[in-house]
């Protein structure tokens, strides 16, 4: 867990990170929004003590991060930078293994993890491990930025605009790829990003930030239904909020039993994507399959539209 | 039938490679300090032999013209270089034969024509041959054992310049000693000073003008200015320091010479390491602190692999000064090269300048080229 304590840093006399105290959970991803210069890098950078807090504290499961040595702290933080930052004169497998290097890992384990990584983002150790990072393509350089990231298997998991220059079918991918292997690492992810759809769909918690401080701190299903201030209502969009809601929640949530014809559409599948399949396809209900593609059961338009006015 | 392309360049050069034989090949003097008399290719090595160069530059031209391949060429080029170089000592031992033991022989007009274009496509056809690294190495270790042989053998004992190391010969070796201390000492002293210095002030940016407008006004200095500056407080410093004088320091002689290269070596060094510092990206730098690397580690990890090839080339630009600066240490007694060519000056005897020219301009090319090589090889992986 990670509570920031009336976290503040100013540059100048001007604040730029505000007081502000929150916790994230063990184990959730909390994705913080905001517009460009309100403090987002600062905030996260404070994690890891890039950034010395000007007052405040960060407490890491308990502990004053600002008790822990520096480099024992950042060893133990996984750091995904803005713009990636691989070092261009290591290969590929070099950068991903710096942190097991520091922590003076024997070889071969280094090798097998590194292994594990590029296999775990859908990379081919063969082709990719001995490139140099001028040799990899934008997706491909996020994705070693990211196992970088992971290697020691970090509890904590700090990520800046991790798919920023990303065209968006890559950065779709990319997003899918992240929750899908957060849930397997059960790690503390704070993830920062300019883009709302972005948050709503990863985060477990999203924090709206704006001059330095959380306008709120909330569930994505709050911060749609309940946008705290003007800012956050404008940041979530007036229209199509009701397609926002239906976009958090998977299909199984309103799965059940009876026939339907067609195409099926998969339980993890949103209800969003559920009812889009249903206006093309001129349907009012599909049947629902696993990921092995067994019969689940139906989702009817009636029960998504009913969820989508709640 | 087909018409064979031809060769653009070689069709330029064709032309000084076969008008020079027309040009004198040899000056000769009666004593060392004569004026030169020409005397031509059939003067000194018969008509036979010249009739052989002849037929020889006429077919090099030819084929040159028809041959692309630039692995041929290179080794036709090589052939041809050897073989002229061989005829020239041939023709100064066959002058020398006829005339009485004072006289002298140096090659002409014509020698260097011919000498220099074939020198000119040779580097043209390896170039053509997109060397990497482990080529250009092999070139030079090539031209370095030609030269070895060619010294070695005494194929070119004739020539007036060996006359003159001949009866120098201790004094040139004690020289190559004086000036390789002086260009590589002066160098590894401000490697070893400048690292550190430009470290500093690239960390502490309100230390880095002042610091560099200092360097940049010591460069200004002309170097005869600055031996003369430094020869008053050095010999000060011999005179009242305790154990100074023994120690070698003394207003003239090697110590101020060192001392004047040393600071001239600074500014590249020192500016090259901050500027090869600050381009190392800032995201870069992120990462090092954010993976949790110590300072000391990300310099060894980071900053230096990757200024490295900047710093190379500062070095490159700093030796290739010092071995031409180290010349005029003469002046003030430090020994090098530099004594030859300034005796040479004042005896009018040019094959003494040129003892003194010729291994400096041979060190310097041989020490740039191998810079060049290892730059090349630290720069292996593009950033
Ligand atoms: N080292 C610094 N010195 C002075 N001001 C700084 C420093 N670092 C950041 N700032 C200022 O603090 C503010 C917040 O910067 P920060 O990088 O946290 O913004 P951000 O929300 O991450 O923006 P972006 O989305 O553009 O990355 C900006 O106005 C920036 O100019
Ligand atoms: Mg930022």
């Amino acid at each position: 867990m990670i509570e920031l304590q009336a976290l503040t840093k100013t540059y100048g006399g001007r604040p730029v990170v505000d007081e502000v105290s929150a916790r994230f959970a063990r184990g959730t991803l909390t994705a913080i929004v905001g517009s460009s210069g309100s403090g987002k890098t600062t905030l996260l950078r404070m994690i890891n003590r890039l950034v010395e807090p000007t007052s405040g504290r960060v407490l890491i499961d308990g502990q004053d991060a600002g008790r822990i040595p520096e480099v024992s702290l950042r060893q133990g933080i996984g750091y995904v930078i803005q713009g990636y930052g691989l070092f261009p004169h290591w290969t590929a497998a070099r950068n991903i293994g710096v942190v097991p290097t520091l922590l003076g890992w024997p070889e071969a384990r280094i090798a097998a993890r590194v292994t594990e990584l590029l296999q775990m983002l859908q990379l081919d150790p063969a082709e990719i491990a001995g490139r140099y990072p001028h040799q990899l393509s934008g997706g491909q350089a996020q994705r070693i930025g990211v196992a970088r990231a992971l290697a020691a298997r970090p509890d904590v998991l700090l990520m800046d605009e991790p798919f920023g220059a990303l065209d968006p079918l890559i950065r779709r991918q990319a997003q899918r790829d992240l929750a899908q292997i957060r849930r397997q690492l059960g790690t503390t992810i704070v993830l920062v990003t300019h883009d709302m759809n972005e948050a709503l769909y990863l985060g477990d918690a999203i924090a709206v930030m704006r001059h330095g401080r959380f306008e709120q701190f909330d569930t994505p299903d709050r911060i749609i239904r309940a946008p705290a201030t003007a800012f956050v209502a404008d940041l979530v969009g007036e229209t199509g909020r009701a397609l926002r809601l239906l976009a958090l929640h998977p299909v199984g949530s309103l799965s059940r039993a009876g026939e339907a014809e067609g195409e099926p559409v998969d339980v993890a599948a949103s209800l969003s994507d559920a009812l889009a399949e249903m206006i093309w396809t001129g349907r009012d209900r599909l049947p629902v399959t696993d990921a092995q593609g067994q019969r689940l059961g139906i989702v009817t338009r009636e029960d998504i539209l009913a969820r989508g006015r709640e | 039938m087909s018409v064979p392309r031809i060769d653009r360049l070689s069709a330029v050069m064709a032309l000084p490679l076969l008008a020079s034989p027309a040009l004198t090949a040899f000056g000769f003097r009666p004593n060392r300090i004569a004026p030169p008399q020409p005397r031509t290719w059939a003067e000194a090595i018969g008509w036979p032999l010249t009739g052989a160069l002849l037929a020889g530059l006429v077919l090099l031209a030819v084929a040159l013209l028809l041959l692309r391949r630039p692995g041929m060429r290179l080794l036709l080029l090589a052939g041809a270089l050897a073989a002229l170089v061989v005829l020239l000592g041939r023709g100064a031992v066959l002058l020398l034969e006829q005339a009485a033991p004072a006289a002298r022989v140096s090659p002409g007009a014509g020698f260097w024509l011919a000498a220099g274009t074939l020198l000119l496509l040779l580097v043209d056809a390896f170039a053509r041959m997109r060397p990497g690294p482990a080529a250009r190495a092999a070139l030079l270790a090539c031209a370095v054992a030609g030269v070895a042989v060619l010294l070695g053998s005494g194929t070119l004992a004739g020539l007036s310049v060996a006359a003159e190391f001949r009866v120098r010969a201790d004094a040139f070796h004690r020289a190559t000693a004086d000036h390789l201390v002086l260009a590589f000492g002066s160098f590894l002293a401000a490697l070893v000073f400048g690292l550190p210095t430009g470290l500093a002030i690239q960390r502490h940016p309100g230390l880095r003008g002042p610091v560099l407008n200092l360097l940049t006004l010591i460069q200004t200095i002309p170097s005869i200015a600055l031996f003369g500056i430094l020869i008053v407080p050095l010999a000060w410093v011999a005179a009242h320091v305790p154990g100074a004088a023994d120690a070698g320091i003394k207003g003239i002689g090697t110590a101020p010479a060192l001392i004047a290269l040393f600071l001239y070596s600074l500014l590249p060094i020192v500016a090259n390491t901050v500027a090869g510092l600050d381009a190392v990206p800032r995201a870069v730098t992120e990462a090092a602190r954010g993976m949790g690397m110590t300072e000391a580690r990300r310099l060894w990890w980071i900053d230096l692999p990757l200024t490295l090839p900047v710093i190379l080339a500062a070095a490159r630009i700093v030796l290739v000064q010092n071995i031409g600066l180290a010349t005029v240490g003469a002046l003030i007694g430090s020994g090098g090269y530099g004594t030859f060519i300034f005796q040479g000056i004042g005896q009018t005897a040019t094959d003494l300048i040129l003892l003194g020219v010729i291994p400096t301009v041979a060190l310097a090319f041989l020490t740039s080229s191998i810079m060049d090589l290892l730059i090349a090889l630290s720069g292996g992986q593009p950033q």
